[in-house]
């Protein structure tokens, strides 16, 4: 056994031309023996590659020299007896059943990472990010959306004033309550990524009461209040990186799909929140919570009615009527709330 | 120890089954760490390959060290994440002008770092490519591609590659880079010209079709534009892709020799058995087609998406054996074996067969 000799390549390190020579078991450790003599190695000394499938295994030897060995065979039990290069738990042929096992892992992780822990680390994150800091990301969007759909409001002073102060007495996010008029967005209200809460003439107008415009605009705040601009921002990055990881250079393709759909749910998590935020509010207040939801169906109503005259959809984001068509989850869900 | 192959014959011994359960290993301690596992997985997937890829009996070997990998991730991601979240909305702007003032210095030192990490036959590679040169190239010189609309990128392409190469060592021989400006060129040019041909065609016949829909309002005309544009990214996907990766690959290749000879005239043209006997450069040669990139790349995308991207694994060793199958290297018989640059160089090259800073930027 000890005088079994395995053929090797042995590459010196200085010049690319190999010798043959041969390995074998020895006292404390390797013996190669070749055309320029014979010598020992400690095990100490020497590093054995991983078994990689069918490619030889590499050692490495002091001085920047190495030896190649294909004679897997041979090579086992000399490896065996100086205790290295044995048996890996993922080297060569793990059982079908260990492969469909670490795959079920991977999937159920991945789904885990992707529904809940990239969730979580932007919570983590976007909650610890300076005021200032998380207003200057997307400065400059109103003075954009002025310049694009926003005319100035038709609503007189004392009236935008009025709305202000009332909603100032709900004690929620602060942040400027701006007033526009916009054809473009119909009936509507937008928190911005800088904090403010801009509300359409339209939305005033079809509106049953005051009070039912502070829910909507409760509802907006509760936006702001999560820093949903920002977290969705944090979410969006942290899911391209995991499916591009995962996809590799198909993830053009591959990715966008899903990356798609995760990015809905997380906006609809963030819609699910602001509605609790607006009927949180609205309870303390003394309010009647459902009024929420009472102007939601007014304004689906005539988003509706506007989008068939027009043929196109308005909403650009994180609106009060992002999640089309209104669903009658949401509707069910803020009526459960008011209720308790 | 002699091997069966005939001599000049990149042969990969990889297979899909051994590296999907490399790979699915990989995943799972990579998602377990919270990724910090993945230094280690990129190190065992690059010894999976080299270790895989013989020449005339010798295979490579990798030697990256995982702590030096994850070092170098530990400062590459959060900058980048910070980079395109601090800047908000100018957030490609910021992560550009960082493109600029630290790409050409990343990407100097991660070829160094990939370079001396590479061996075959127990010899190193290096890269001995200076800073300077990479700041004009990759920083000065894409800020005219930019500003020629993107026209000057093959030449901008060519450099680029250009650079790579011929600042490439192994042992103490050099890499001598003699491709053709004009033929790399001219395949651009040709995508181009059949391209925008093929695209006029197609908006033409589109617009017939679509055109009594179009009355009907913004809805239609949208339909239409997207696709066109579909048909556009098909295109360019399914035919100009694969067609500018044999043909640029092959170019390199034919007109790439290793050796202390530049011999420009000689790399002029690919190599010549009839005279490669006194040649003094050792040659490649290339023989991709348009069919067999285009047959390898699509079936695997189209299993890769049919899996959700557990095909990936097979994609990697069918794409090397597509590279391997594709390639020779005729020695010259006139050169010596390759000897180790210790020597020489001692300053330099020892610090960058070494440690190199420490950092592998994966770039």
């Amino acid at each position: 056994m000890s005088g079994q000799k395995v053929s090797a390549l042995y590459f010196d390190g200085q010049q690319s031309e190999p010798q043959t020579v041969a390995l074998s078991l020895a006292e404390g450790g390797l013996r190669l023996e070749g055309a320029g003599g014979s010598q020992v190695f400690a095990v100490g000394d020497i590093r054995v590659s991983e078994r990689l499938g069918g490619a030889p295994r590499l050692i490495d030897l002091p001085g920047g020299a190495s030896c190649q060995v294909a004679d897997h065979e041979g090579l086992a039990p000399i490896l065996g007896a100086l205790s290295m290069g044995g048996a890996h738990h993922f080297a060569y042929r793990p059982r079908v059943g260990s492969v469909m096992a670490a795959l079920l892992a991977i999937a159920v992780m991945g789904w885990v990472l992707v529904q809940w822990g990239i969730p979580l680390a932007a919570d983590l994150m976007a909650d610890r990010v300076p005021e200032s800091l998380a207003r200057s990301v997307g400065k400059g969007s109103l003075e954009a959306l002025d310049r694009a759909i926003l005319s100035p409001s038709a609503l007189s002073p004392a009236r935008q004033q009025h709305l202000r102060d009332r909603y100032a007495a709900l004690d929620a996010a602060p942040g400027p309550i701006l007033f526009r008029r916009s054809g473009r967005l119909g009936a509507n209200a937008v928190a911005l990524p800088d904090g403010s809460i801009v509300v359409t003439d339209e939305l005033v107008a079809l509106a049953g009461s005051d009070e039912e415009i502070l829910a909507v605009i409760a509802h907006e705040a509760g936006h702001v209040v999560h820093r949903d601009h920002l977290r969705g921002l944090i979410q969006a990055s942290m899911l391209g990186a995991v499916m591009t990881l995962w996809a590799g250079d198909v993830s053009a393709l591959v990715a966008t799909v899903p990356a798609a759909l995760m990015n809905a749910s997380y906006s609809r998590e963030a819609e699910r929140a602001a509605d609790d935020h607006a009927v949180a509010v609205l309870r303390r207040n003394h309010l009647d919570p459902r009024l929420l939801g009472a102007l939601l169906e007014r304004l689906e109503t005539n988003r509706r009615q506007l989008a068939a005259k027009h043929g196109r959809d308005p909403s650009p984001g994180s609106d009060i009527l992002s999640s089309h068509p209104l669903t009658q989850e949401r509707l069910a869900r803020l009526a459960e709330a008011a209720r308790r | 120890m002699t091997t069966q192959t005939p001599p000049g014959r990149f042969v990969f011994t990889g297979t899909g089954e051994d590296y999907f359960r490399i790979w699915i290993t990989n995943t799972l301690l990579t998602l377990l760490t919270l990724g910090v596992y993945s230094a280690w997985a990129k190190v065992r997937r690059l010894k999976y390959f080299h270790n895989n890829l013989s020449l005339d009996g010798g295979v490579f070997d990798y030697h990256g060290d995982p702590k030096a990998i994850l070092r170098g991730r530990m400062i590459v991601v959060p900058v980048i994440f910070l980079a395109g979240f601090l800047g908000g909305d100018k957030s490609h702007h910021v992560l550009f002008l960082l493109y600029l003032a630290c790409g050409p210095w990343a990407i100097v030192t991660s070829l160094r770092f990939q370079a001396a990490n590479t061996s075959y036959r127990g010899l190193r590679f290096t890269f001995v490519g200076k800073l300077p040169e990479a700041y004009r190239l990759i920083s000065l010189e894409m800020l005219y591609v930019m500003l020629s609309f993107g026209l000057l990128y093959p030449l901008w392409r060519y450099r680029f590659r250009r650079f790579v190469f011929s600042n490439l060592r192994y042992g103490d021989k050099a890499f001598q880079f003699g491709a053709p400006l004009g033929s790399f060129f001219g395949g651009y040019a040709l995508c181009g010209f059949f391209g925008t041909l093929t695209i006029v065609v197609l908006v033409a016949s589109l617009a017939g079709m679509f055109a009594p829909y179009l009355k009907q309002g913004l809805a239609a005309a949208v339909v239409a534009g997207y696709v066109v544009l579909a048909a556009i990214y098909a295109l360019i996907l399914l035919v100009v892709v694969p067609y500018l990766i044999a043909r640029n690959r092959n170019l390199i290749f034919n007109h790439l020799g290793l050796g202390p000879d530049p011999a420009p005239e000689e790399l002029r043209h690919p190599i010549n058995p009839l005279t490669q006997a006194q040649s003094t450069l050792h040659r490649f040669i290339s023989t991709l087609t348009y069919w067999r990139v285009f047959a390898v790349q699509s079936s695997n995308l189209l299993l890769t998406l049919l899996t959700f991207g557990l095909y990936r694994p097979f994609a990697a060793v069918r794409s090397m054996r597509l590279l391997t199958d594709n390639t020779l290297f005729i020695k010259s018989p006139l050169q010596d074996a390759a000897r180790s640059q210790a020597v020489d160089q001692a300053g330099v090259v020892g610090a960058e067969a070494g440690d190199v800073g420490g950092l592998d930027l994966g770039l």
